[in-house]
């Protein structure tokens, strides 16, 4: 521990600690500029000059930059430096008079307008982008250009740099806003489709743990080995960039899967502009607008930043289509609906429901439908055609217009709208026939998990114990998938509480001594029955009977002849056939 | 060859012997950047040629630079058995010459600068003496080496080696006693001995701070690291400083020997020369004997078989000011911007690469060689108290002598610039002395006697920095030259810190407003604050000392400060954007000289006069016997040419206006304007009236006498002012509508009171300064002995003077010589004039000083009169005293004093006493309620010219006793236009601008070979013909030279 005295106060602190720091750490204010925790001392503002009185370069010094040493003697509060920091506070002031933080640094010390020739800057060279983009990122992408009074910060020839990761740290560092970070303009619609932006996030509010993650995609740290900010500032040391997935074993008498759907992808509809025009936006995007806590705060806005007058909204987007899905979504109606109720009731604006035709099919659902025939929503049946921005006279300037076919018209129409908004249908899931052979369980057509049976088995799966609840089996809406789940449950719990299985009575056997160890067995079973196991010289296959369901498939497959079926080895059909020729013969 | 023992050493020192005293004549040849710059190469090969085509048998010899760069190139001829000779400013053309003397064996003594007959072996302690046949008879007026005053109060232990060895010959430093210091501390010293050695000696680092050498040494061997750097810092970066290039170039190996000695002291493995690119020859010689180094075992591993290993790289710099910080130098090798950092942590403990560094100046690691030879005692005797050993000065700028200088610590700086220096080119007066570069600070003449050393400088506001010393004569502008360092302190700024970037900025932007004119009350206040703050709260020492020289110009030329802001005046008349022409900017009452000089150039005569009467009632006068002081600071001077003689052609348009009878227009009084008295009709008192008149105002000129003019009219000569010119200027003035009455005296025939009862609004008293001084002396009642402006005045009236055979006038001034030479005209005999100073310093315009002399008026200097001895009632002689120039006073002048005992005795028959003149203002009544000064002049408001009573002004040389006629001229136009405010109930105040562009007039076209540097000289009655009469003397450019005269100016008004 070292012992040092500012303003007469004896202080104890950390060998490695700056003036600074001790000065912080006994409640004493210096004001900085170019200081930052995260960053090496700069020494380079003179906002934190202190007087070293005793002990140590008498004089003048940058505290943030002064180590602390046993015996030194430091003032932050004397005339000599009060007048050299309202003097570096004048001097920036007529650099920057229009930045509000020297405004209010300047403002603190009583300066009220400089006394000399006045300059309209942003930047106060305080370096600490440079030094983020050094030091943090360790890229460095941009850095100071010319001395003296042409410094300025850029990247190299002032071009845009391919060292540049975009990681917008040294825009988030920056004390005056000088730095832009090039497009952010458009920030808001893009922001819809990249969800959260930050390397560490939460993966979504109602998550569970509520703990924050580290995307390595984002993180600067994995990106480039540098920073480690988060790992230096946590309080709890709960930073540990070592920490990768593990797998564990979990031994459980039942599982459902309730793996969900995925949503339709809105820009394999080539002809709807998604992803291409801006205003056209998904479903889930829309949504995010809706948020309040989302980029725009809630409100309904174009791109550039404005509301919309008139809105379409498009049914059956990948879904009840040959090109893509045939299925119904069942959910896309009514979320459309919902949609056309919020953007009446945040923005008034003319609303255009393009559907095919209407399935409010649920409960309560027909008077929503209702309801919104009386908000004067205009519903054209007819599925969107194409929506473009060429327009072809003077009121589709500057729109998006939507061509379809008005089919109870019988017309085909063009109308300008500021906004389009997909309702994309439901799809399983990319990984669901990896998850399917994972767990045995068989898909439908249409790809979603299968049931065991539609109406008698509709959450039992082909393989006993494993459930399906959820969007995974089929597209379905929040009050059915709640039920299914619930479903899905109590088959769970009635199977745990019996407290054992019925097994198949029909199962498949492997003679070991006849087993060659070929394991073309191992690959055909479908439902994962059979195993490798080591004997003396070499392995066999053996098959688990709780699993095996008796489908004979390994039996066929056997070149050696080692499966047999139990009760139906091969003297067993013999003396079966045996017995049925004589019984026939008999009688 | 390896050297290993100390017997190598003594091997390669006899090798090195033979070559620097080869049994056959030497010729060495000065080949450092200063003697290449003045053609030193062509003068080697000249010589070298010459002595192959004489079959000459002699060495050709290359070496550094001996510190007189002002006399490059040297050659310096060693004959066996002859003293050394020395020859500066050679060409190939004299060293042909040489050559062919040589081969006879003798000497150029007519070319020679020096002959040597020893040189000092500062390591070994002794002097090397050359083994004499007998001197040369042609060398016997060639003064000593050690004689010449530049060389005789220096003191060489850095410079030790340079000019004396070929610094690509290591052998030849041997020979100098080289490398056995490192011998000695390799072998025989442990390596805290070494630090305790130079801690004792109490070598201060010589970069600049003085920071104790063996205490950085110290706390760099006791830091903790893995490698340890030794840095030379040879980024020698300021204006006017390059004694570490020369030392680079003509003995490298003394720094080398010095880093492996510090290196050996401190535990240093590695070490680094950086120097800038821009030193071409000197990396070249310092690589060559890096390597030559390595070759003989001094250098590498296991040197001179100690077992120590150190190996030096040269690392280049770009050339930043900022790259001499030790901080921004190490980012600056480590391959980084070179910006500094906060210290501490100091390099001693992280440095290079994060590890213990030590950082020593070239100079530096040169004298640790010569403290291990001679031990810490010997150098501690050297110097002051607190400043060790010797300082090698540059002396640059407004100095005869060029060049690097070595003294002991402590040397009056007076000596330096002086004795060593050889004062100011051209007699200019020293006004100050830059010292430390742009971070140091402006020494003034008041502070010669400084004894140069780290402390007195830190008194004074300036640091040593690196030993620059920029002389600047009374040309210079105070506020220009921090302009002009400030200038490269915020280009140079790396701009990392806010007080070093922005500070400097807004100091340079303050002081530019000031010298361009727009300088305001609280701006020197401001740019002293700012510069305080930007010294005391900047990063490194180049943000800390940048604000110097604008502090101690502040500190010792605020006045000049003052001058710019107030009156936008530049006294030194360099700050462009406030004077424009000079040649207008320092004409009293502003006449646009460019102007009528083009109008003249273009043949519009008329033109010309024009734009000389618009601020000039006396124009054609003026032409006549104006003192011309626009001609002082004419621009051709500074080309190399003469200035225009704008005053013959002020004349030459004058009498073509006399000529072609040019008069001004009758201007009508108008309604409504006031009655103004003027007292006086002389040139101040008509030159107000003229104004005054043609504002509209009834003028009333009263002159006591009965001529018009004042003393123009009667105290001006003929010959110089013939009385028909001030007829045609009364008669052009009065034609403007002024009324003059003479044989009126003020204050007897009217009061002034009764002025203003006759409804005189304004009066104004321009009544000169008649009254001759005294010269205070015994005797001085006697007849014979007569006042100046009396003598001058019953001449110019006609009355017979008698004066006698010998004559002597008293004073230097003016009057002085019109007296002496109308003494001449109409006495015939002997004219002396006695003065106090020297001719040179004659108050007299130098034109009129040799006119007189012409005539045959004696002028003798240094002479004061103590008594005037009289034979019955009569003068009959005069006792003086001899003077000599003692002291320099505050005005830069040397202040003349009795030679004590050294009185003679003079016979003559007339004395005239010219020593000044002050107003008579016995006219006044007593109750005037005006203010007398103790010179006995009108107290006024200088500003306004108005005195303590309401409506009376004063002007002219009753205000500021005797001057010019244009001074008088200019202050009666001040006072026009003062009274001129009162009357209309304006505030009276004086409004200053600066000297504003002359109107246009387009340029002639004309040939580079049309631009004469001569003036065509003012064509003058000869001699013999001017003697005995007054006929003017000086007659005037015909047109032909008029034409060409005005031709020759160069418009600058154009720039």
């Amino acid at each position: 521990m070292i012992t040092l005295t500012i303003n007469d106060r004896r202080l104890q602190v950390q060998e490695g600690t700056t003036v600074l720091q001790a000065a912080k750490s006994a409640g004493i204010q210096i004001p900085t500029l170019c200081y930052h925790e995260a960053l090496a001392p700069y020494g380079a503002c003179r906002m934190c000059l202190v007087e070293i009185v005793a002990g140590g370069r008498l004089g003048l010094s940058a505290s943030c930059a002064y180590p602390a040493q046993e015996g030194l003697v430091v003032r932050t509060d004397s005339s000599r430096v009060f007048k050299a920091r309202r003097m570096v506070a004048e001097l920036l002031l007529a650099r920057c008079p229009n930045v509000p933080e020297i405004q209010e640094l300047a403002q603190e010390m009583g300066i009220e307008r400089p006394r000399f020739h006045i300059e309209d800057e942003r930047c106060t060279l305080c370096g600490l982008c440079v030094r983020t983009c050094e030091e943090i990122a360790g890229v460095s992408a941009i850095n100071f250009i010319q001395r003296g009074t042409e410094r300025e910060v850029t990247t190299p020839f002032a071009v845009p740099s391919e060292a540049c990761i975009a990681c917008g740290a040294c825009a988030l560092v920056c004390p005056t806003g000088a730095i832009v970070i090039d497009g952010a303009e458009e920030i808001k619609h893009r922001e819809l489709r990249l969800g959260p932006a930050k390397a560490i996030h939460v993966p979504f509010l109602q998550a569970v743990p509520k703990a924050p993650l580290i995307d390595p995609e984002q993180c600067i740290h994995f990106r480039t080995g540098k920073c480690g900010v988060c790992e230096r500032f946590c309080l709890s040391n709960a930073i540990d960039y070592e920490m990768e997935d593990e797998e564990v074993e979990i031994e459980v008498g039942a599982i459902i899967l309730a793996t969900g759907f995925e949503l339709f992808d809105c820009s394999r509809v080539a002809q709807y502009g998604y992803g291409r025009l801006p205003n056209v936006i998904s479903g889930l995007e829309f949504e995010r607008m809706c948020n309040a806590g989302g980029p725009t705060g809630g409100k309904v806005l174009r791109e550039e930043g404005r509301p919309p007058e008139s809105v379409a909204i498009f049914h059956c987007v990948g879904s009840r289509d040959e090109n893509y899905n045939e299925y119904c979504s069942r959910v896309c109606c009514m979320y459309s609906l919902k949609f056309a109720h919020l953007v009446r009731e945040k923005t008034g604006s003319k609303v255009y429901e393009f559907y095919i035709d209407m399935r409010a099919f649920g409960k309560g659902y027909e008077e929503f439908y209702k309801r919104l025939l009386m908000e004067d929503v205009i519903f054209i049946r007819g599925k969107g055609a194409e929506v473009t921005d060429v327009a072809e006279t003077p009121e589709e300037q500057g729109k998006l217009i939507v061509k379809c076919e008005d089919t109870l018209l019988g017309i085909v129409r063009r109308i300008p709208v500021d906004m389009v908004i997909l309702s994309a249908g439901l799809e399983p899931r990319r990984d669901a026939a990896e998850v399917a052979r994972l767990f045995s369980v068989n898909r439908s057509k249409d790809g979603f998990f299968l049931e065991r049976h539609p109406k008698l088995a509709p959450v039992e799966t082909a393989s006993d114990g494993v459930f399906v609840a959820g969007a995974c089996q089929g597209p379905k809406d929040i009050p059915d998938s709640v039920a299914q789940g619930a479903a899905a449950a109590a088959g769970a719990l009635a199977l745990i509480d019996l407290g054992k299985v019925e097994i198949e009575p029909i199962t498949a056997l492997i003679d070991e001594a006849i087993c060659s160890g070929c394991k073309i067995c191992i690959g055909l079973c479908p439902y994962t029955a059979i195993e490798f196991v080591s004997r003396d010289t070499t392995g066999v296959a053996q098959v688990n009977e709780a699993l095996c369901k008796g489908c004979g498939i390994c039996v066929a497959a056997c070149p050696a002849g080692a499966a047999t079926q139990r009760g139906y080895t091969t003297q067993q059909i013999y003396g079966e056939m045996e017995g049925a020729l004589r019984a026939g013969a008999g009688g | 060859m390896r050297i290993g023992s100390l017997e190598d050493l003594q091997e390669a020192k006899k090798k090195g012997l033979k070559g620097l005293y080869p049994e056959v004549t030497k010729i060495s040849v000065g080949l450092a950047t200063c003697g290449l710059a003045t053609g030193a190469r062509e003068v080697y090969k000249a010589l070298a040629q010459e002595v192959e085509r004489q079959g000459l048998e002699a060495a050709m010899a290359r070496t550094g630079c001996l510190g007189l760069c002002q006399k490059e190139p040297l050659v310096d001829v060693l004959m066996p058995g002859k003293p050394r000779v020395l020859y500066a400013e050679m060409t190939p053309a004299k060293a042909t010459e040489l050559v062919a003397e040589l081969a006879q064996g003798r000497f150029r003594g007519d070319l020679a600068l020096a002959k040597m007959v020893r040189e000092e072996y500062v390591l070994e302690d002794r002097w090397h003496a050359y083994p004499l046949d007998g001197e040369a008879p042609e060398l016997e007026a060639v003064p000593f080496y050690q004689d010449l005053p530049f060389y005789a109060r220096q003191r060489k232990i850095v410079l030790r080696n340079c000019g004396f060895i070929d610094p690509e010959d290591i052998e030849q430093y041997i020979a100098r006693g080289g490398y056995f210091p490192l011998y000695k501390a390799l072998t025989e010293m442990k390596p805290e001995e070494v630090i305790e050695v130079i801690t004792k000696s109490g070598l201060r680092g010589r970069g600049g701070a003085g920071f104790p050498t063996g205490v950085k040494w110290r706390a760099t061997r006791q830091a903790k690291g893995e490698t340890k750097y030794v840095i030379c810092n040879a980024d020698e970066g300021d204006p006017g400083a390059y004694m570490d290039r020369s030392i680079l170039e003509g003995d490298p190996h003394s720094v080398i020997e010095g880093m492996i000695i510090g290196a050996y002291a401190i535990g240093a493995r590695e070490g680094y020369v950086y120097v800038r690119n821009e030193y071409p020859l000197a990396i070249k010689s310092l690589a060559h004997a890096l390597a030559q180094a390595e070759e003989y075992g001094l250098l590498g591993r296991d040197i001179v078989g100690s077992g120590f290993d150190l190996s030096i790289k040269i690392s280049r710099g770009a050339g930043a000011f900022v790259c001499g910080e030790e901080t921004a130098l190490i980012a600056s090798i480590e391959g980084r911007p070179g910006e500094p950092r906060p210290r501490p942590p100091y390099p001693a403990e992280v440095g290079l690469w994060g590890q213990p560094t030590n950082i020593n100046n070239v100079k530096t690691w040169v004298n640790v060689p010569a403290i291990i030879a001679r031990g810490p005692d010997w150098f501690a005797g050297i110097g002051t108290a607190k400043s060790k050993g010797t300082m090698v000065f540059s002396l640059v700028g407004k100095i005869n002598n060029t060049g690097l200088a070595e003294v002991p610590m402590g040397v009056p700086l007076k000596q330096l610039v002086f004795d060593i220096g050889g004062g100011v080119p051209q007699g200019k007066a020293f006004k100050a002395v830059q010292t430390g570069g742009p971070s140091g600070g402006c020494i003034p003449a008041s502070l010669l006697d400084l004894q140069v050393d780290y402390e007195q400088l830190t008194q004074a506001g300036s640091i040593m920095g690196s030993g620059g010393m920029v002389v600047m004569d009374e040309d210079t502008c105070m506020v220009d030259v921090a302009k002009f360092f400030l200038t490269f302190t915020k280009d140079e700024s790396c701009g990392k810190c806010t007080p070093c970037r922005e500070g400097t900025k807004r100091m340079l932007e303050i002081l530019t407003d000031i010298a361009e004119g727009r300088g305001e009350e609280g701006h020197i206040a401001l740019l002293e604050e700012l510069a305080s703050a930007v010294k005391d709260t900047s990063l490194c020492a180049l943000g800390g000392t940048a604000p110097n020289p604008v502090l101690t110009t502040l500190r010792y030329f605020r006045d000049e400060y003052e001058q710019h802001i107030r009156y936008k005046r530049c006294p030194a008349m360099v700050c462009k954007k406030i004077i424009f022409a000079p040649c207008k900017y320092n004409c009293p009452v502003k006449t646009d000289v460019p102007a009528f000089i083009a109008h003249i150039a273009r043949g519009k005569y008329r033109e010309a006069f024009e734009v000389i009467r618009a601020v000039n009632p006396f124009p054609i006068a003026c032409g006549y016997i104006c003192h011309h002081p626009c001609e002082d600071r004419c621009r051709s001077l500074e080309t190399g040419g003469e200035a225009l003689s704008i005053k013959g052609l002020k004349r030459f348009a004058g009498d073509h206006a006399l000529r072609a009878g040019i008069k001004p227009l009758a201007r009508p009084r108008m309604p409504g304007r006031e009655r103004v008295a003027v007292v006086g009709s002389g040139p101040a008192g008509l030159a107000a009236a003229y104004d005054l008149a043609n504002l509209g105002y009834e003028i009333t000129v009263f002159e006591a006498g009965p001529i018009m003019g004042g003393n123009l009219a009667w105290a001006i000569p003929e010959f110089r002012l013939p009385r028909r010119i001030m007829e045609a200027e009364i008669e052009s003035i009065k034609r403007a509508g002024v009324k003059i009455q003479t044989n009126t005296t003020v204050g007897r025939d009217l009061t002034l009171d009764d002025l203003f009862a006759r409804g005189y609004k304004a009066i104004l008293l321009a009544v000169g300064a008649h009254k001759s001084l005294k010269l205070n002396i015994p005797g001085e009642g006697t007849a014979g002995v007569m006042e100046a402006l009396e003598f001058l005045k019953m001449v110019k009236l006609g009355k017979a003077v008698p004066l006698g055979e010998r004559v002597a006038v008293i004073g230097g001034g003016n009057a002085a010589i019109d007296a002496a030479r109308t003494a001449l005209r109409v006495g015939g005999g002997k004219v002396s004039i006695l003065y106090r100073r020297t001719k040179a310093e004659m108050p007299a315009m130098k034109r009129e000083i040799e006119a007189g002399v012409e005539e045959g008026v004696e002028i003798r200097e240094l002479v004061s009169p103590t008594r005037i001895l009289s034979r019955d009632g009569r003068l009959a002689s005069l006792e003086c005293v001899s003077m000599e120039l003692g002291e320099f006073d505050e005005t830069g002048r040397r202040r003349p004093m009795p030679i004590p005992y050294s009185e003679f005795i003079m016979p003559l028959d007339s004395v005239i006493v010219a020593v000044g003149e002050e107003p008579d203002l016995s006219f006044l009544p007593r109750d005037h309620g005006l203010g007398i000064s103790r010179r006995n002049t009108i107290i006024v408001d200088p500003e306004t010219l108005a005195t303590g009573r309401p409506g009376i002004f004063a002007a002219g040389d009753a205000v500021t006793g005797p001057s010019t006629i244009a001074d008088s001229i200019a202050s009666g136009k001040l006072a026009a236009v003062s009274i001129h405010k009162h009357l209309r109930g304006q505030p009276v105040v004086r409004e200053y601008t600066v000297t504003g562009p002359s109107p246009y007039v387009e340029p002639i076209e004309r040939t580079e070979e049309e631009i004469e540097l001569v003036r065509y000289r003012m064509p003058c009655a000869p001699v013999e013909e001017r003697v005995g009469n007054f006929n003017v003397v000086e007659l005037g450019y015909s047109e032909e030279m008029a034409l060409k005269e005005a031709r020759r100016c160069l418009r600058c008004d154009l720039r």
